[in-house]
């Protein structure tokens, strides 16, 4: 007889009866499920367990693997229908609801745990086999199903509620909702869409109504500042309060719910809030509201960009102060100036430089825009993380109003008169420390990045440079050099590659300069040790050519500007040193030619006139080249007419027959600062202020020298009225090569081009140095057409071809 | 829940077999066993608690211990493969009715491991052998009738092929 083993209901009531009602009872009571059948645990346990395995070995029809599976959630399911719903639902008040919620919860995931273990052979098997859910999931669904789906909208309101009460400052018990949401995710099954879309969603809708509110009130309320403080406070709690309870994928969404609400909403309103809006708190320097500011709107995408637009406009706005400040400041002192020049009756002022050139060649304005740049950028540093959003802001705004006129001079000119003060001898970087120096001409340089007219600056840095240089007027190479490298970071080697060829040339002429005294110590030794080295010792490194003392320096056509040939006949005892330094020059150079520049020359005069009663029986003159020969011609003469010094020191043109007008100032020029209050080494018969054919001059035997070392001004120590359009014609013809090359560079690469990107392209590529008009990109067109570099298109009247 | 603390892991149970037999056991050991394990998460925790194990014989839950304390020495000793191997070969040098018993042990204890190596010796036993061959292993009676024999011979007719 073979045994057919246990059946079904047999055995399913030993393990009701034994297994489930017992564990039910125990959780039910609260008690310790561990200790329900005291000692005989393990008894109780084996007979269980083999029962079960029993049940699902014996052969069919007695292999009960399946319907213990089904039994199992039944059972459950009916547990959960008849004890632990009713049990939760008879709760009355929100927090009792979910304690009650959360002990079923717990309970019933501990007799889950004891129905897989005690069934553990259907899970290997039987579940196995068939793909089922396994128990543990089975158990799971069974409380969705039963428990959580039908009280889950009363859980969400309480838990909702209690969110709330914390939210309006009370105590609330975190641990209970972070229970609580804890199912939420447990009953997704390993999945988050039960708490995503049973309380996340309906979580989110509820704080965005709650901030709304909130932060409506807020902004009308409070200042900017106050609305700020809020809404960081309120980050953090929210943060906190996602920390402590909330799952971590909500906390995202929970921040930009929180930052469109309270943040994007209400950001114009409150940025441009009356006494206490962006602009109020930049005014004040509000460092610690700023940097708030900050803090919280690089929160929200794009949150940035209003703030940057007032901190622009802002900027802007204080820019355009200045420059109105700085106009009304050129227009007083032009009048001023103008009424003084009318009551005046005293000799007309030495070269005659326009009041409003004066005042705007001071420093204070660019200092000012220094110092504005300064301000602005500590702010955008400090308070706003150099975010490119203010960078960028800054940008717009210094480049609109750096790049307005004021008075007569452009903004770029008087960058160069800046930087010239600064590297001056006789400016006010002379009297600072170098380190000081270098920060300055480095926050120039920052601040030059915003002028859109750079070449104009590099003509008057070039001129400047260039004076300095030649009249020793430098103060210090390193600062000249440190000028250069911070130019060529910013704008490139070709912008700098003149200035530096100028230093260069400097340094090689002083070699140069060397080189020639040797040579010519050992050519001429016979006439070397000259009686009485009159001229003393200017120089140590000066060449005693006959009587005089003498250095060249030698400079690079093209990297230093355009001197204009003067006609100036010097004196023999010069024209010799002038003959032996070619001699020199020609012998080590087959190529360079030499030319005389005698514009830009200076030189020493000795004489025993002008020395009064002193001890002293001579007093040297400093004085320009043209000068110089000037005075010369009273060595041979007592009196000499202007006409006659025209005539000696001039050549006479060869188309005009009289001498050129550039002569002619010049000679004014010089007669002015021969003549002037200070070092009135000349009269001058009549005494008026024109100059005339027959007008007379003889030597000022009663002016006594102050000084055994007198300097007579020399008229080309700044730049004047004159170099200053000659910088802007400079200016001008180098743009005009600038905009052709950009052109044929474009239309090189691109064939054929119509005229609007073409004039674009050509803007583009010019812009980091000028910003071309498109007029005159047209005519460069033009002119490059006619040169045929280009041809308009056959097909199409508004485009251009290349011709190769 | 299932990890029990620390402090208790050296208690001994007391594993008792269908004839009454114990086999005093220390916890870690025990552990091995999957039944003994759910009991131990099911029940208080008692030292030289006695632990009935279903329908397991003495002969057989002797072998089932001897190679649980070889596993746990063996897990602790970082013993070399080649080593386990040959004291497992040495281990199921038994007589066919001790091997069924103990697969029939190891599926109800639920030890996976040693469920997987009586299993594999019973497996290599058949391999390579013909069905005359295995019955006479295995001591199976032929109840397949002439017409039974040659229908499943034709049904599989696909792997005598290569013979």
């Amino acid at each position: 007889m073979e045994d057919l083993g246990i059946d079904f209901d047999t055995g399913w009531s030993i393990i009701e009866s034994r297994g489930f009602e017992p564990l039910a009872a125990v959780l039910d009571a609260d008690g310790d499920y561990r200790r329900r059948h005291g000692t005989d645990g393990p008894k109780e346990w084996n007979h269980i367990y083999t029962t079960v395995y029993k049940m699902c070995i014996q052969k069919t029809p007695r292999s009960y693997a399946k319907d213990l599976y089904q039994r199992v959630q039944s059972t459950l399911k009916a547990y959960l229908r008849s004890s632990c719903l009713p049990a939760i639902q008879r709760t009355t008040g929100e927090e009792s609801l979910l304690r009650e919620l959360r002990r079923r919860w717990s309970n019933h995931k501990l007799m889950v745990k004891w129905v897989t273990r005690t069934f553990s052979y259907i899970d290997r098997y039987y579940v196995k086999r068939n793909e089922e859910p396994s128990l543990e999931h089975a158990g799971y669904m069974c409380f969705r199903k039963e428990v959580f789906d039908s009280i889950v909208a009363s859980v969400r309101k309480a838990a909702l509620n209690i969110v709330q009460r914390e939210r309006d400052g009370d105590n609330v018990d975190r641990s209970l909702l972070r229970g609580v949401l804890d199912i939420f995710v447990e009953m997704g099954m390993g999945k988050l869409d039960v708490y995503t879309s049973e309380w996340e969603a309906p979580f989110l809708e509820e704080t965005a109504d709650f901030y709304r509110r909130t932060s409506a009130k807020w902004a009308e309320e409070d200042s900017f500042p106050d609305f700020m403080r809020k809404a960081d406070c309120n980050i953090i709690e929210e943060l906190e309060r996602a920390a402590q309870y909330l799952n971590g994928q909500t906390q995202e969404r929970l921040l930009r719910v929180y930052e469109e609400e309270v943040l994007i909403v209400h950001q114009k309103k409150m940025l441009s809030k009356d006494n206490s809006g962006l602009v109020a708190l930049l005014e004040n320097n509000k460092k610690d509201d700023l940097l708030r500011l900050y803090r919280l709107y690089s929160r929200v995408p794009q949150g940035l960009i209003p703030v940057g637009q007032i901190l622009k406009n802002h900027i802007q706005k204080e820019g355009m102060e200045l420059v109105r400040e700085q106009r009304s400041f050129i227009e007083n002192t032009k009048s001023e100036a103008s009424q003084k020049g009318m009551r005046d009756d005293g000799p007309t002022p030495v070269t005659p430089r326009s009041a409003s050139s004066s005042s705007a060649d001071k420093p204070e304005y660019i200092q000012r825009l220094i110092s504005l740049h300064d301000r602005y950028t500590e702010l955008v540093t400090n308070c706003f993380g150099r975010h490119a959003v203010f960078t960028k802001a800054m940008k717009e705004a210094f480049e609109r109003f750096v790049n307005e006129q004021v008075g007569d001079s452009s903004t770029a000119q008087l960058f160069a008169n800046y930087c010239d003060s600064l590297l001056n001898s006789g400016g006010r970087g002379a009297k600072m420390a170098e380190s000081d120096v270098e920060t300055q001409l480095e926050k120039l340089v920052k601040l030059f990045t915003y002028l859109t007219e750079k070449d104009v600056f590099q003509e008057f840095c070039r001129k400047q440079l260039a004076k300095r240089l030649l009249l020793d007027r430098s103060h210090s190479d390193d600062a000249e050099r440190h000028l250069i490298s911070k130019l060529k970071q910013s704008c490139g080697a070709h912008f700098t590659s003149k200035l530096e060829g100028m230093i260069t040339d400097i340094n090689v002429s002083r070699d140069t300069q060397t080189q020639f005294r040797e040579w010519y110590n050992t050519r001429h030794r016979e006439s070397v040790g000259f009686p009485g080295n009159a001229m003393g010792t200017t120089s140590s490194t000066a060449v005693a050519v006959g009587s005089v003392e003498f250095s060249v320096r030698v400079l690079t056509t093209g990297h230093w500007p355009t001197y204009s040939e003067d006609s100036v006949v010097i004196p023999s005892a010069l024209e010799l040193c002038e003959r032996r330094f070619k001699e020199f020059y020609d012998m080590r150079t087959s190529q360079r030619v030499l030319r005389w520049v005698h514009s830009l020359g200076k030189g020493a005069l000795e004489t025993s006139l002008f020395t009064g009663k002193r001890a002293y029986q001579r007093i040297e003159l400093h004085v320009s080249t043209h000068q110089l020969c000037i005075l010369v011609l009273f060595n041979l003469h007592d009196h000499v007419t202007y006409a006659q010094m025209l005539e000696t020191l001039h050549q006479k043109s060869r188309k005009t027959g009289t001498p050129s007008r550039d002569g002619e100032d010049l000679l004014k020029a010089s007669l002015v600062s021969l003549m002037s209050r200070k070092t009135p080494l000349l009269v001058k018969e009549p005494r008026n202020r024109e100059f005339s054919a027959t007008d007379m001059f003889t030597l000022n035997t009663q002016f006594v020298s102050p000084k055994r070392r007198l300097n007579v001004p020399m008229p080309m120590a700044r730049i004047n009225e004159q170099e200053k359009e000659a910088a802007h014609d400079t200016v001008v013809e180098d743009r005009r090569h600038a905009i052709e090359a950009a052109i044929v560079r474009v239309m090189k690469q691109h064939k054929t081009l119509d005229h609007q990107r073409l004039i674009m392209e050509v803007s583009k590529l010019c812009n980091p140095v000028f910003k071309p008009e498109p007029r005159a990109i047209k005519n460069r067109i033009e002119e490059l057409i006619s040169r045929e570099y280009l041809a308009r298109d056959d097909s199409s009247n508004s485009s251009y071809r290349y011709l190769a | 829940m299932a990890d029990v603390p620390n402090q208790i892991n050296n208690i001994t149970l007391k594993l008792k077999s269908k004839d009454g037999e114990i086999f005093e056991v220390e916890k870690p050991v025990a552990m091995q066993i999957n039944f003994v394990k759910g009991m131990l998460e099911d029940v208080d925790e008692i030292d030289g608690m006695e632990i009935p194990m279903g329908e397991v014989e003495a002969a057989i839950l002797a072998k089932v211990v001897e190679y649980c304390k070889f596993h746990y020495q063996q897990e602790l000793n970082q013993t070399n493969a080649d080593e386990v191997d040959r004291w497992e070969r040495a281990f199921v040098q038994v007589d066919k009715s001790t091997l069924f018993q103990l697969i029939l042990a190891a599926n109800f204890l639920d030890v996976q491991s040693l469920l997987d190596l009586t299993c594999k010796t019973v497996a290599d036993m058949i391999k390579g052998k013909t069905p005359e061959q295995i019955r006479a292993e295995f001591d199976i009676d032929n109840d397949f009738t002439p017409e039974q024999l040659e229908e499943v011979r034709r049904d599989n007719a696909w792997c005598a092929e290569d013979r």
